[in-house]
């Protein structure tokens, strides 16, 4: 028993040493990114690359304060250096800032379209897996027809964080409109290790220099805004070509990525004159082989209701509706094969169909793995198959119209 | 007789007097089983096959148990390094004896770097490696200290913690919706080569034939009777789990993810999102990690050091603990430069050393057990006949 005070010593002597850790971060010493924007730098390999931070300032963000009357401080600033990998841009970043940056609460990437088309961005993204401090969860976007710099410093309205914006504005595109999806990081780098892929773009309508001040929230319109707009092919890792309208959701609808979208259908003699309200669709990819020749069957089942007619129709029939469904049948159906068309003419198969094939013969597709982009794809057949069902008509059968 | 019985009496008695309960076994095998195997890209030389390598290694295992307890029904007060004396006669087989225990220690220094190494890349790179050793380490010799009675109780807490920890883990990744089954397609891909080069090299030895090392404690157990049960029990239920978890691996990451990782758990926990809200669960991979790790090294230093006491004929394993885990913390450090020193080190063992003692030498100790009692069968016959 004579041991008991010194074992109660070395106890709490141990409580001081053991508690907290090398690698704690106080947050009062951090700066939170909440973007980062890649740009191509210059031709010399020493600035290779310029990269864009966007980092939270937090005293304006914090509740309470944004409250009422204007702002006068920035919600968020940028920062830029150049280097030739991203690592070293990132760290170079250190001697424009006042605290150490901090990557975990990243909730956006943004490629400017020049590195995209020019350099490739096949290699770019090895610094994000391997760095335990990124989470890959966060959206990869293209900036389509300017810099990644110049979308990070808009000052956008309602989102004090122009991040979070695009991040929202993403998200509800993905849920209701379909037409682009969130490009997550994962998945990107999942498709880069292949040779083709798919990644939503963003572009800014207006003078970005205008933007770049909060005189542009100070207006009802703002004159600068930032909109999420179209599909970029990339082959090999260099933009090939930019998707948009009835190809991206065609594009989309083949991934299996819709969820809702709306379909304009003809009503009687008035061209697009009503529209379904899509609820759920579901895309399956099988493969069959056939004299050495692979043949792709996209089979898409999808669902809605309709919610809104510019002509008298009635709608109670059950025979109209039966039309209008072998009509949104042959609408969708074009749309997969202008998204399919697309693809063949690139060459680049960001479908994936390699892997169906893959799993339906693995020995062929060993055989055919090598050719397939360039010469087999574009000229593989395949047969698309849509479903449609119409389910109802919403609170009213016939519209007010006569 | 006579005389074989009184020294099989002096042999034991040098042991520690503490007894384990089948449960405790059973949970001491399971966590075992686990220890980084369920963390690091287990069995993917066979690409989308691996869930089959591994249950061929499984098999392996299985075949080895046989071995492992018709040695144990020949002498059931002894420990490996009791027996191998036995077999092999009183010069060699020490030497045998010495030679595991050196197998037992490196493996233990292996797993505790395996442990630094992973912590250090997946959680706190600012921490040196030497901290993170000593502490572990002092952790084990503690548990030690107190005996192996203890760290069967130990085991029987923890094991309920991992299991709920690999539940969570387990559902979260579910309701993510990452899960990909094609992934896991085609079955044979590249052809039963792979596989069979994989079940055989690599998911046999590493863990199921690790498992060499309980041979040291079976004589602790309380009822020995029920060591088979509770053995293949522990064996298939934690080939399963590993079975299990490589397979969801693949299908979350897909091949050529889980292959470039590092710790493929963990990047298939990172990528759970459940509304915004439950997310970065890395938590349950690094603790999953320090429980096993925990109780594998444990296991290993603990009979490696009955293993000394018995062959040195030392009084009680209390008084080498502290020596020689000072000499692990220093192997640790100097075991390898770099992590892929490390891992390549590693694959080397397990590939071409681990070999002999899992299987080579239980497989000699058998054939020459059979040989003796052949004779002796004769000699007590012709004695009866005379």
């Amino acid at each position: 028993m004579n041991h008991r005070p010194i074992t109660i010593l070395i106890m709490l002597l141990s409580t001081v040493f053991l508690s907290g850790c090398w690698d704690r971060a106080e947050l009062q010493d951090l700066d939170i990114v909440s973007a980062i924007g890649i740009d191509k730098g210059s031709d010399e390999v020493e600035n290779r690359y310029m990269v864009t931070v966007q980092v939270i300032n937090e005293g304006q963000i914090a509740s309470g304060k944004g409250g009422g009357g204007a702002k006068e401080i920035a919600p968020v600033t940028t920062y830029s250096a150049t280097g030739s990998t991203v690592a070293e841009s990132l760290r170079k970043i250190a001697p424009k800032i006042p605290q150490e940056l901090f990557f975990p609460h990243i909730q956006l990437m943004v490629i400017g379209e020049d590195l995209a088309k020019q350099e490739g961005i096949q290699d770019l993204f090895d610094w994000i897996e391997r760095d335990s401090q990124f989470r890959t969860l966060f959206p990869i976007l293209v900036v389509k027809n300017n810099t990644a710099k110049n979308v990070l410093k808009i000052v956008t309205s309602l989102e004090p964080i122009p991040s979070a914006k695009i991040v929202g504005g993403l998200e509800s595109t993905q849920k209701t409109w379909g037409e682009f999806v969130m490009t997550r990081a994962d998945k990107v780098i999942q498709q880069m290790s292949g040779n083709a892929a798919l990644l939503t773009g963003v572009q800014i309508i207006g003078d970005p220099d205008e933007g770049n001040s909060l005189k542009n929230v100070q207006k009802i319109s703002p004159p600068t805004e930032l909109e999420i707009k179209g599909l970029g092919i990339f082959k090999k890792g260099k933009l090939q070509k930019w998707l948009e309208g009835d190809e991206a959701r065609g594009a989309i609808l083949i991934n299996n990525e819709v969820t809702k979208t709306i379909v304009d259908l003809n009503c009687n003699k008035k061209k697009k004159g009503l529209s379904i309200d899509m609820m759920r669709s579901k895309t399956k990819i099988t493969a069959k082989i056939k004299n050495n020749k692979p043949i792709i069957y996209i089979a898409v089942r999808s669902e809605g209701h309709i919610s809104e007619v510019h002509c008298p129709i009635d709608l109670g029939k059950h025979k109209v509706i039966e039309k209008l469904e072998k009509q949104m049948e042959k609408e969708l159906k074009e749309e997969i094969l202008l998204a399919l068309e697309a693809a063949k003419k690139e060459k680049s198969d960001f479908f994936r169909f390699g892997e169906t094939i893959n799993r339906e013969d693995p020995k062929l597709w060993k055989k055919i793995k090598n050719q397939w982009d360039e010469e087999i794809f574009p000229e593989t057949e395949v047969n698309v198959h849509v479903q449609a069902f119409i389910r109802r008509s919403g609170l009213r059968t016939k519209p007010y119209i006569k | 007789m006579l005389g074989l019985n009184h020294q099989e009496m002096r042999d034991s008695s040098t042991m520690e007097k503490a007894k384990i309960s089948a449960i405790q076994l059973f949970a001491l095998m399971f966590l075992f089983e686990m220890g980084t195997a369920v963390i690091i890209s287990y069995g993917i030389d066979a690409k989308k096959d691996s869930w089959l390598a591994i249950m061929l290694g499984m098999c392996v295992g299985i075949i080895l148990f046989f071995i492992y307890y018709f040695l144990f029904r020949q002498y059931p007060n002894l420990p490996l390094t009791g027996y191998t004396r036995k077999i092999f006669g009183k010069y060699l087989g020490w030497i045998i004896g010495l030679l595991y225990i050196i197998f037992f220690l490196y493996i233990t220094v292996h797993n505790i770097r395996s442990f630094g190494e992973l912590l250090l890349s997946s959680t706190m790179p600012k921490t040196p490696l030497l901290a993170l050793i000593i502490l572990m380490l002092l952790a084990i010799c503690y548990v030690l200290y107190l005996g192996i009675e203890v760290l069967g109780r130990t085991a029987e807490v923890f094991i309920v913690i991992l299991i709920l920890l690999g539940l969570t883990g387990n559902l979260f990744i579910f309701f993510s919706g990452n899960v990909d089954l094609h992934n896991l397609q085609p079955f044979l891909e590249n052809g039963w080569k792979p596989i069979l080069k994989t079940a055989f090299l690599e998911t046999s030895s590493f863990p199921f034939g690790q498992m060499v090392v309980f041979t040291m404690l079976l004589p602790y157990l309380n009822r020995p009777e029920s060591m088979k049960k509770v053995w293949l029990f522990a064996l298939i239920l934690s080939g399963l789990v590993l079975c299990w978890t490589a397979s969801l691996n693949i299908a979350v990451l897909g091949t050529e993810n889980v292959e470039r990782s590092t710790f493929p758990l963990l990047s298939t926990i990172g990528k759970v999102d459940l509304f915004e809200f439950i997310q970065r669960l890395d938590v349950i991979v690094v603790f999953t990690l320090l429980i096993t790790v925990f109780f594998k090294a444990s296991i290993f230093f603990y009979c490696a050091l009955i293993g000394i006491v018995d062959l040195f004929k030392l009084k009680n394993h209390q008084q080498i603990i502290l020596p020689i885990g000072c000499i692990l913390i220093f192997w640790s450090m100097s075991l390898a430069s770099n992590f892929s020193e490390h891992i390549g080190e590693s694959r080397y063992v397990d590939s071409y050393i681990t070999v002999y003692f899992h299987i080579i030498i239980p497989l000699l100790m058998l054939v020459v057990t059979l040989i003796r009692n052949r004779f002796k069968k004769n000699d007590s016959s012709e004695s009866n006949l005379t």
